[in-house]
Order: C-alpha cells, then structure tokens, then sequence
C-alpha cells in the first residue's frame, strides 16, 4: 500500500516537473505572443448598423496589424458599460477604444482608466471628463450642413420641409438640428415641424405618420439618422406620396443605400463608421509603439446621392 | 343574467371613456388635423400592435401571471419571419416559422412557471433576454430589409379607407371579447387569477388554463412582430424594446389588477387607445420631446384616479 502511494507521489512529481518545464518552454516560445497588443473596445450597441459596420472596420484592422480586439457591447446602457469598462481594466488590457453610450455617464469610467494607467481613446462620442488620448469624430455640423446644402439644390431654394429629430438633449441631434438650419438661412425653405423620433426606425414610421396627417404638403424630411429616414420612407409610402416628398438621411447604412438606389430616400451622409475604427485602431497601435497623437481628428463626411453610389 | 353583466362592464369602463373623449376634443381643439377621419384611422393603425399583445398579456394577467418577454418575442418572430421570407421567398413557410416561434416561446414561458413552478416574473424576465439575445445572435445585430414589398400589406396596407392592421385587430378584439366574456373559459381565467384555493376545489384544470394564457400572449407577441415588420419592411433584433411597459401600461390602464382576477378586454382596449390619442395628439401639436414625456405620466396618474373614483 505505502509502495503504491510512493510511486503515485513520484510519478506524480515527475509528471509535474515535466509539465512545469513545458509550461516554462511555451512561455519563452510564445513570449512575442504574450506582448500582443490587446485592445479593449466598448461599444454603445450592436444593434445599429452603424456600430456593427465600425465593429467589423475594427476587427479586421486588427487582424491586419495583428492585435487582439475585444467588443463588448453596452446595449445602450450606460452601467453596463462602465461595468464593461472596468472589466477592460482588470483585464489589463493595453488600451481602451470608448464608444461611450454617453458624454457625462462614462466619465468616471474614463478617470479609472486612467488611474489604472491605460490609455483612452473615444470614438463617435466624446467623454466630458478623464483624459482621452484622441477623439474621433465626425463634425455633425457639418452633416447637416451638407443635407441643406442638397436640399437647397433639389428644392430650388425653396419648400416645406418636416425634421426628425434624434434623442433629444443628444449632442449629435442638437449640432445635426444646428448644422441644418444653418445651411438653409437665407433661404425660402422652411421647417414646418420638428419633432423626435428617437433615432428609431419603428418610432420614425409613427412620428412621420402624425406628421404627414398635419401637414401632407410638405417637399422633405430631414431625419437625423438613416434609421428615422428609411421609417419615414415606410410611412410616406403607406400614404401614397412617394416620390412627391424627398427623404434625407445621416449615416449611410445599408438600407438606405438600398433606399437610395430605389429612389425612395434623396441623399444621406456618409460618416464612413468602417474608416474611423480602422484609423482608431491604427492610431492606438501607433500610440502603444511610442508615437504622439493629435488630440482630435476628424473622419472626413461624404454626401451620398444616386449619383455617386 | 348576461344583460346585467354588460351593463356592469360598461360601468367599470365609464370613467376611461370619459377621459378618452376628453382627450380627443381637447386635441380636436388643439389641433385642426387630430380629428381628420385619416388622423384617427391612423391612431387605430398605430395601436394595433400594443393593443394586439395587451390581449395576449390580459390572459396572463387575469391568471395572476405576468408576461414581460413580450416585446422580445415579437422581436423574434419579426426576424424568423423577414430571415425566411427573404432566404427562402415563400409566405407560407414564413408564416409557419412565426407561427412555431410565437409558439415556442408561450409553450417554455408556461411550461417554466406552470409546471416549474418559477414565478411568471422571473421566468419572463429572463426569457426576456434570452429571446432577445436569440434574434440578436441570428441577425447578428443588423437590420433583415429587402422584403418583398407586398408584405408590406399586412402593416401599411389598406382595405378601402381601413388600415388591414386595424382590422385585424379588431377581429382579434372581437374573438377575445366573445372568450372572455362570453364563455365559461373567461370565467375559469377570472377564478384562477383571484381564488386559486376555491379553483382548485372547484375541479378548474388550473395548469391547462395557465399555459393556455403563455400561449395566447406568446401567439399575440408574434401578430404584434409580425405587423412591425411588414410596417418597416425589414426586421431588426432591437424591435419593439420596451413593449413590454407600453403593454402594461394599457392593461393595468384598462383597469386589470397585476394581483389576478380583475380586468376587461373593453378596459385593455381604451387604456390602449387613450395612451396611442396622447402619444399622436402631442405630435400633431408638435410638442417637443421633453413635455411629451411629462405629460404621458401625467395624464396616466389622472385617468387612473378618475377611473378609480368612478368605480367606487
């Protein structure tokens, strides 16, 4: 009986030194593998295209530079997120990209970042407080500067014209809301009505709805977002006035490019999600290998029309 | 007997319909588009899907149960419907799959909490989900579009001036009426939600009626996922978010109690209708998001209270 438990305990030491010497060997192999560069990216929700395409952007510029990307998605939430952020942070990852479901709520996930010593960099939202390494944005003015300035051209400097407005009190609704009404001073076009649609498609068919009920001569609709524009495509089809109001929309998500070609929507921009992950992640790389980055950038918009589709 | 007993449910609803043509003169007031013959097939157009799926969770809630998975699963069948549609290209074979995921999810909802014995809360809540994380998973989190546009019938489609959502709606009104108010089975549900000891003695095949109850607000969930899809031509896993409240919101409005026992299918469709007036109203008079809010919880409070008292 002793004999059997002594050779168990030997055997089992061997064994044990066999694997710890194995374990050691891979270590020393896979040492370059041990430095790979992980990146922590929380993202606001998977469930608008629009993420999605920045998600796919992302991961396939990390395969490309090969990093680790890991996504966790917030769902719009905002604890989630920051539960989400901490777990990056436990994780010890190398670098943290925020997409943050809000400016104010992720600022104290930002700060313990930033306690922990990892670097933050924002995308599409930016943080109000902490330190961001870089922020990635679009100019949302500027979209809806290039919506009126099309509008201005398809309506020949005048016309009714009805907006959907994103969440309300939301940054990106405020300066799309400014950037618009900017471009169309001056001119005889003229908002009607204004109202949310909470960047939703479902809740963008009932608001157009209602709007069309109150004012079935409008010439356009400005959403905020695609997804508004395409809810808005629906109603205005139910009623029987396509073609006779033009659909504007932000974003440029798949549908709408559908929408587009259909002559269903009129113009959308394109805010190009795919490029501004690939640059975040390019830029965070950068900045793990010791280069400086501008505090800012701007992902350049492009307008879409069936024209240039 | 039943004559009594009509009267006796117009009573209970006295004080919702009060509110109700309140509200609709005061935006007819407010508003010269409100009160447009169009306007107001639109409002029975934009409560059809709510007013459909409160029908499925006023069985639940007359049994004592509570269905929160309701918006998931008509998320779901929104998107096994648009993915085989589209993959396949038969209505038919699309239909059926809605029709065996509506199932499903009443079928595990019941079979959990009835026959599991969980309460309907905290199985609802996690199928909520799990039904939810099931569409996000198949669609991958994108939007399903490029359905055939004739399936846009069924949700913007017209029968002469009636919307075909309506009218369903109405069909589904009329047969739920007709069951819970007109035969024993309504009042097997009633006994079960406020006398489960007395039910139980008087020989109610409790279990059968329960499941029953997932069933129906599982089937209801899948019309409602149906109509938002073929409203929006395209299917997305976020869809009908939040249903669940607006569900409730109109049920318990409607004078149903979350105790079991209590609750009309004419209160469920004037709760229903008094929030869709309120929600169309104020966009007809463009008020801006911030108020809107305020004065939905508002009015809310105010017609629970006159209800209240006119009950009394």
């Amino acid at each position: 009986m002793k004999k059997t438990v002594t050779l168990f305990l030997m055997g089992l030491a061997v064994a044990a030194s066999l694997f710890a010497n194995g374990a050691a060997d891979t270590a020393k192999k896979t040492d370059p593998e041990s430095k790979k560069i992980t990146i922590g990216f929380a993202v606001s929700t998977l469930g608008n295209d629009f993420f999605v395409m920045m998600k796919n952007g992302g991961e396939a510029k990390a395969a490309e530079l090969g990093v680790n990307l890991i996504t966790l998605d917030a769902q719009d939430s905002s604890e989630k997120q920051a539960d989400q952020v901490s777990d990056f942070i436990t994780r010890k990852v190398d670098l943290i990209i925020l997409n943050p479901c809000d400016s104010d709520a992720c600022g104290t996930s930002v700060m313990a970042a930033n306690n922990a010593g990892i670097p933050v960099i924002t995308v599409t939202r930016e943080s109000n407080a902490g330190n961001v390494i870089q922020h990635l944005d679009i100019d949302n003015k500027e979209a809806g500067q290039l919506v009126a300035k099309q509008m201005i051209k398809d309506l020949n400097g005048t016309g009714k014209v009805a907006v959907l407005e994103g969440i309300p009190g939301a940054s990106s609704t405020n300066d799309r809301s400014q950037g618009f009404l900017d471009g169309i001073k001056g001119t005889n076009i003229e908002v009607v009505v204004s109202l949310s649609a909470n960047y939703s498609r479902e809740d963008g068919v009932t608001v157009a709805e209602d709007i069309l009920q109150g004012h079935p001569d409008i010439n356009a609709i400005y959403a905020h977002n695609d997804e508004m524009a395409l809810g808005a495509v629906r109603a205005i089809d139910a009623a029987g006035l396509t073609g006779k109001i033009k659909v504007y929309g932000v974003d440029a998500i798949d549908d709408a490019i559908t929408a587009l070609k259909n002559g269903e929507m009129t113009a959308t921009v394109q805010q190009q999600p795919k490029l501004q992950m690939e640059t975040a992640v390019q830029n965070a790389v950068d900045y793990l290998q010791g280069k400086k980055l501008e505090s800012r950038v701007n992902i350049p918009l492009k307008l879409l029309t069936k024209d240039n589709i | 007997m039943k004559t009594i007993k009509s009267k006796q449910l117009l009573q209970g609803e006295w004080g919702l319909l009060i509110i109700l043509v309140v509200l609709c003169v005061i935006f007819s007031l407010l508003s010269g588009t409100f009160s447009s013959l169009n306007n107001l097939l639109n409002i029975t157009r934009q409560v059809s899907i709510v007013l459909i799926i409160s029908i499925g969770m006023l069985c639940v809630v007359l049994c004592g149960e509570i269905d929160l998975s309701v918006g998931s699963t008509a998320a779901l069948v929104g998107v096994g419907c648009a993915i085989t549609l589209k993959t396949t290209g038969s209505l038919p074979l699309a239909l059926l799959v809605s029709l065996a995921l509506s199932l499903a999810a009443g079928a595990v909802n019941g079979t959990l909490s009835v026959f599991g014995k969980i309460p309907s809360f905290i199985v609802t809540l996690a199928s909520m989900w799990v039904i939810r994380g099931i569409a996000l998973v198949w669609t991958n989190g994108r939007a399903i579009s490029g359905l055939p546009k004739g399936f846009a019938f069924l949700g913007a489609g017209h029968v002469g001036i009636f919307p075909v959502s309506s009218i369903l709606c109405l069909l589904l009104i009329l047969i739920a009426f007709f069951v819970l108010h007109r035969t024993k089975h309504g009042v097997y549900f009633r006994s079960i939600g406020s006398n489960l000891e007395a039910s139980k003695l008087s020989a109610i095949p409790i279990r059968k009626y329960k499941m029953f109850a997932f069933i129906i607000a599982g089937l209801m969930s899948g019309v409602g996922g149906l109509i938002t899809t073929s409203k929006l031509l395209s299917a997305q896993a976020i869809a009908n978010e939040g249903m669940e409240m607006d569900v409730l919101a109109a049920v318990i409005l409607g004078g149903a109690s979350l105790s079991g026992g209590i609750g009309t299918v004419i209160g469920t469709v004037l709760g229903a209708l008094i929030i869709g007036v309120i929600n169309n109203g104020m966009n007809q008079l463009g008020v801006s998001a911030f108020y809107q809010q305020i004065v939905k919880g508002l009015i809310i409070i105010i017609a629970v209270l006159v209800r209240r008292n006119k009950d009394k």
